[in-house]
């Protein structure tokens, strides 16, 4: 490879690094900046996180399934409605609801006592040590999280609020 | 000889020396090194110190780059954070391609270019509080890596991709099968070729026989998840023996570093196999197996048998490995169709006492052959595997301590033979000097 060539295969090895960043970044604020925000309820647990630092991990009612037609991996969708000033989820579906909100999310873990875990994005709340355990201590019981939800069904997580 | 070629700072030391104190002339010791892929006047050696010391220390500025983002620090808007961090990641690559493009130097920016640009993605994730799927990070963290090894041929821009890669590979091989992990490992051979390098083709064949480990698994666990399986072992049975036979096949090349790539291949599928040979040493472990088989149609088998069968060909056409391992390598096929073919309970006995044997013929051969041929490491691991044996029989013994005992007393036997024929050798040769 001459010089020239290889100075511009090097540029767009940089430049797909920096389309994978872009990428990951558009994808994360998708639903920031398109979605419409709703407000379910959760629970903080576990904070930890080798890589990427402290979090609470956040439990929703709707992260587990039960449903044995899923295999880990399949991309699930789950229709969402309103019932006063939460949003709760309803069955969940291999097929993509043709109107209302909805959550598009994955089966993530193998079936363990009787169901699996489903992931939407939103499970992750990251804050430094402490603030993630005092999160985990205050938000124990009643905590509500507030998630904007885009057309596609994506979700991003905006932040954590007592109830 | 070949082992030598591992050693070729300290042969080059030595040689400089037999040449400074006229024992051989300069031209006498090119000669001898270029058997070897080196030369007396070859500068690695005393950058050798400074390239280690200044890739702990690049290391080290990556992991605190990591660490700065495992902080949140949450002081800085977000977007600032971001945007360091990104522009961090283009300056430092930038940086690095100048220095590559200009004189060939820059690998250490663009290592922790790299690493900067994995931390930008963790921090993206973290900043927008990504939780699904987080192998994916892993994915791309490697992908955007590939490239750039390949196009500045760095090994060790190529570790650190597999390294990631690697991560990917367990995280991800609990989810789905890892196929695109054939995209790293292909880059890592590309780069192991390129840039001369034995050692990380060797590492890339380990992370390879990792992967087909998890791939059939998968096979045994569909759709559901990875299942480690008997089958795996016997699969390892057939790649070991494969990648034995591949050393011994790529041995007389021309080419040093690919003779090197040779003997760690034959050397650490040896160590492979024998570490994989002393579990089965274990009634308990060989009933097990042999219990769990799942007969002929086991795809754990055809997959062992798609690699032993290759092994097998080239031990029939290749006469400079010793006559047994070849004996053993030809016969991996049907053993491994006979384990799976027959009732259990039939074999277990003869099985464990035939793995013990082989154990033991084994460690005599290697002691012997490192003796016969000067390869230190074959000798030591023979003792090695020799002890191991013997402190395992120590605490579980086979049959009753009457068995245990004669374990003993055959190992003693080997050791002193060894010791004496070793003294022997020496002796003759001390009396062919005298005569001459």
């Amino acid at each position: 490879m001459n010089k020239a060539t290889l100075k511009y295969a090097l540029l767009a090895a940089l430049v797909l690094q920096l389309a994978i960043m872009a990428g990951v970044f558009v994808n994360g604020f998708y639903p920031l900046w398109l979605g419409e925000e709703i407000r379910v309820k959760t629970q903080p647990v576990d904070p930890r996180d080798l890589f990427r630092g402290n979090y609470a991990r956040l439990n929703y009612a709707f992260s587990n399934l039960e449903n044995p037609d899923f295999k880990p991996g399949d991309v699930i969708y789950l229709p969402l409605s309103r019932e006063g000033d939460l949003w709760t989820a309803g069955e969940p579906n291999h097929h993509q609801p043709e109107e209302g909100l909805f959550l598009r999310g994955r089966v993530s873990s193998r079936p363990w006592r009787g169901g699996s875990r489903l992931t939407f994005g939103i499970e992750a709340l990251f804050a430094p040590k402490e603030k993630a355990l005092a999160l985990e201590r205050q938000l124990r019981d009643e905590a509500v999280a507030v998630i904007r939800v885009a057309p596609n069904g994506r979700a991003a997580l905006v932040t954590v609020n007592s109830e | 000889m070949q082992l030598l070629g591992l050693l070729r700072r300290e042969l080059r030391s030595e040689c400089r020396q037999w040449v400074q104190d006229g024992d051989i002339t300069a031209e006498q010791g090119d000669r001898i090194l270029a058997r070897y892929g080196t030369r007396l006047d070859d500068v690695g050696d005393g950058s050798l110190a400074y390239k280690v010391l200044v890739g702990v220390a690049l290391l080290f500025v990556g992991m605190a780059l990591l660490l700065l983002v495992s902080a949140n620090w949450e002081e800085i808007p977000r977007a600032l954070r971001m945007l360091g961090l990104i522009g961090m990641t283009m300056a430092l690559n930038g940086v690095g391609i100048r220095y590559y493009l200009k004189d060939g130097s820059g690998l250490g920016w663009l290592f922790v270019g790299s690493i900067s640009y994995g931390a930008s993605i963790m921090l993206i994730a973290q900043i927008y509080h990504l939780g699904e799927h987080y192998p994916d990070g892993l994915f791309y963290w490697a992908l955007g890596i590939a490239p750039m090894a390949l196009l500045v041929r760095s090994r060790v821009l190529a570790l650190l991709m597999l390294t990631v890669a690697l991560l990917w590979l367990f995280n991800e091989g609990k989810f789905s099968p890892p196929w695109q992990m054939l995209l790293f490992l292909a880059a890592a051979f590309g780069v192991a070729r390129q840039s001369a390098s034995a050692g990380l083709g060797v590492v890339t064949v380990a992370v390879a026989v990792c992967w087909l480990n998890i791939l059939l698994a998968w096979i045994y666990g569909y759709p559901w998840r990875p299942d480690f399986d008997t089958g795996n072992l016997t699969m390892n049975m057939g790649l070991l023996a494969l990648l034995f036979m591949l050393g011994h096949w790529l041995a007389p090349s021309a080419l040093a570093h690919r003779r090197r790539a040779a003997t760690l291949l034959s050397l650490w599928a040896l160590r492979g196999y024998l570490i994989l040979l002393i579990p089965f040493t274990f009634y308990e472990v060989c009933e097990a197996y042999l219990r769990e088989l799942q007969g002929v149609a086991d795809p754990g088998l055809w997959f062992g048998l798609l690699a032993a069968i290759p092994a097998g060909l080239l031990a029939l056409r290749d006469s400079s490995a010793h006559p047994l391992s070849r004996g053993l390598v030809m016969g991996v096929p049907l053993v491994l169709l006979m384990l799976h073919g027959m009732q259990w309970e039939a074999i277990v006995l003869p099985m464990v006492i035939l793995v013990n044997l082989l154990a033991l013929v084994s460690a005599i051969v290697l002691i012997q052959q490192g003796l016969e041929k000067g390869y230190s490491q074959y000798f030591y691991s023979g003792v090695g595997l020799l002890l191991v044996l013997a402190m395992i029989r120590y605490v579980d013994l086979v049959g009753d301590y009457v068995g245990g005992a004669v374990m003993f007393l055959i190992a003693a036997a080997i050791l002193y033979a060894a010791a004496r024929y070793w003294r022997d050798r020496q002796l003759q040769g001390q009396g062919g000097q005298r005569d001459e």
